[in-house]
């Protein structure tokens, strides 16, 4: 069982580049360079070591946008489902923060807070915490009165019955959080980098927009993307199925 | 005055009355059970006792102090809900163990003694096992265990054995009573099952009427742990209803109210 699933993963990323080789093929052209060229174009950037250099600093950002969305978007969303009177008064914010362009806030926190990574990361953590509390809100609700009522009844103290009672309850709401997160903080942290950093791979990205290098960008793409599905099957993943074990 | 004293002059839902005028008095390790049919305020008046709920008017004391205070459950309470309640993520000993974590708060030295109620209660090779793999018997089993692991001087049970068949009943039964004469907490038993009532309890309580009171406080005969099949059951129940043929809908007509009902209405 395990086994086939890791089967047609593969064959269905093999099938992915197979026809990326087609069409470059059929295409013959700088503008779509094949999966060899690009494969070449990443070691050489990664035995230069520009690549991972570029790269940790983005994963890096990334980490910690991603940490601080979290901690605070979980605070906020924990309160909002708990309480309906705040939940009242930061509704109308809550919805202002999910529409508001990610671009806006990038640009403001630039802006007031000047070109550095502080407004960088912040720009991306500000963008990502409204969908957090939305999640985690949704999963507060949810929470069942009658475990509560157990852990009140036994006068568990209430550090414990956060971790043992409440919080297992929104882990399949975190969860969803985390990785709806990620993927939007990745492709916003390229943004930021892009706007107004001197290193990353979005700030890459645009040095090889300017030159027209659409092999690196794919190279810096591949690398990147390689990244995400290591993260997805390393860590998100595995934690998921620890955190679900129970419900086999 | 010591055990436990409850009077309730009024509780409200919602503006209506669900318990009226209620007094109720236990001595330490009595075992009574509160019957009444559905709607009559049993779980509610459970709920006020562990202090799960505290918009009522009236008190709950334990020994001349108020049982409880402050959203405050009291110490040394377990307590059974008509679902095992357990928690789904954790294990059957780590569900025991929650209700241990106060002690273990308070107290750094004292020894967890989830692993050796599991076992009493029969589910010595169980322990690591999540509540979906057990069988509702065996939930409940876990749930038992862990109103017994804080040593419990009042314990309170809201149907804790309904909708299981007859023989897992009975041994869950059984084993309740058997850890109650170890550690002879006060009981209060909610059932609407008034053979369960009568098979267990020294005393019965008749909840009913509106709004909702004491009607009744009948001692029973025999000792407790009867069978509930049993001869004995069968003839204490049955006159009883004869006395009070509407008891178990929560009308408290003797034969001689009857008649003056009869009168009223010629």
């Amino acid at each position: 069982m395990k086994w086939q699933q890791v089967l047609v993963r593969a064959a269905s990323l093999i099938g992915l580049v197979l026809l990326w080789q087609i069409v470059a093929l059929i295409a013959k052209s700088d503008v779509l360079p094949g999966p060899l060229a690009v494969l070449y174009s990443l070691i050489e950037h990664t035995l230069s070591g520009e690549l991972p250099y570029h790269l940790v600093i983005t994963l890096a950002r990334v980490a910690v946008a991603f940490l601080m969305a979290m901690a605070i978007g979980t605070a906020i969303g924990i309160i909002m489902g708990r309480y309906k009177q705040l939940d009242l008064v930061f509704d109308g914010a809550l919805v202002l923060g999910l529409n508001i362009p990610a671009l806006v806030t990038i640009i403001l926190c630039y802006l007031w807070f000047g070109l550095n990574d502080v407004a960088a990361i912040l720009a991306v953590a500000l963008n990502k915490i409204p969908t957090v509390v939305v999640m985690v809100r949704e999963g507060a609700r949810a929470v069942d009165p009658k475990l509560l009522a157990v852990a009140q009844a036994y006068r568990v103290p209430k550090l414990v019955t956060l971790r043992r009672v409440f919080l297992p309850q929104l882990y399949p709401y975190l969860m969803g959080a985390a990785r709806s997160g990620l993927a939007l903080i990745w492709k916003i942290v390229l943004v930021v980098e892009l706007l107004g950093r001197s290193n990353g791979v979005g700030f890459q990205l645009h040095l090889f927009y300017q030159f027209f290098d659409i092999t690196s960008i794919l190279a810096y793409t591949l690398a990147f993307a390689g990244v995400v599905l290591l993260v997805e099957a390393v860590v998100m993943r595995p934690l998921e199925d620890r955190l679900t074990r129970w419900r086999t | 005055m010591s055990g436990l004293r409850i009077h309730i002059r009024e509780k409200r839902f919602d503006g209506k009355t669900v318990l009226g005028e209620c007094t109720v008095e236990a001595e330490p390790g009595e075992f009574i059970a509160l019957v009444g049919p559905s709607g009559a305020g049993k779980s509610t008046l459970l709920s006020l006792v562990a202090g799960l709920d505290e918009d009522y008017d009236g008190e709950i004391t334990w020994n001349g102090a108020p049982l409880s205070n402050h959203g405050e459950s009291p110490a040394h309470m377990g307590m059974m809900f008509q679902e095992p309640r357990l928690m789904p993520w954790l294990s059957a000993l780590d569900n025991v163990k929650l209700a241990e974590a106060e002690r273990m708060a308070r107290d750094h030295d004292y020894q967890s003694n989830a692993a050796r109620l599991l076992e009493e209660v029969g589910l010595g090779d169980a322990t690591d096992f999540w509540p979906n793999h057990l069988s509702g018997g065996m939930q409940r089993r876990v749930a038992l265990a862990r109103a017994f692991v804080v040593e419990p001087q009042l314990l309170l049970m809201d149907e804790p054995f309904v909708s299981l068949d007859m023989p897992t009943g009975n041994r869950l039964r059984r084993s309740l009573l058997r850890l109650c004469e170890r550690q002879r907490p006060l009981v209060l038993f909610v059932t609407h099952d008034l053979r369960e009532a009568l098979a267990l309890a020294d005393r019965v309580l008749f909840l009913g009427d509106t709004p909702a009171r004491v009607m009744l406080d009948h001692p029973v005969e025999g000792a407790r742990g009867k069978d509930l099949e049993s001869a004995e059951v069968a003839s204490a129940q049955q006159a009883l209803l004869a006395r009070y043929p509407q008891l178990l809908s929560g009308i408290l007509d003797n034969a001689r109210s009857d008649a003056d009902e009869d009168e009223d209405n010629a």
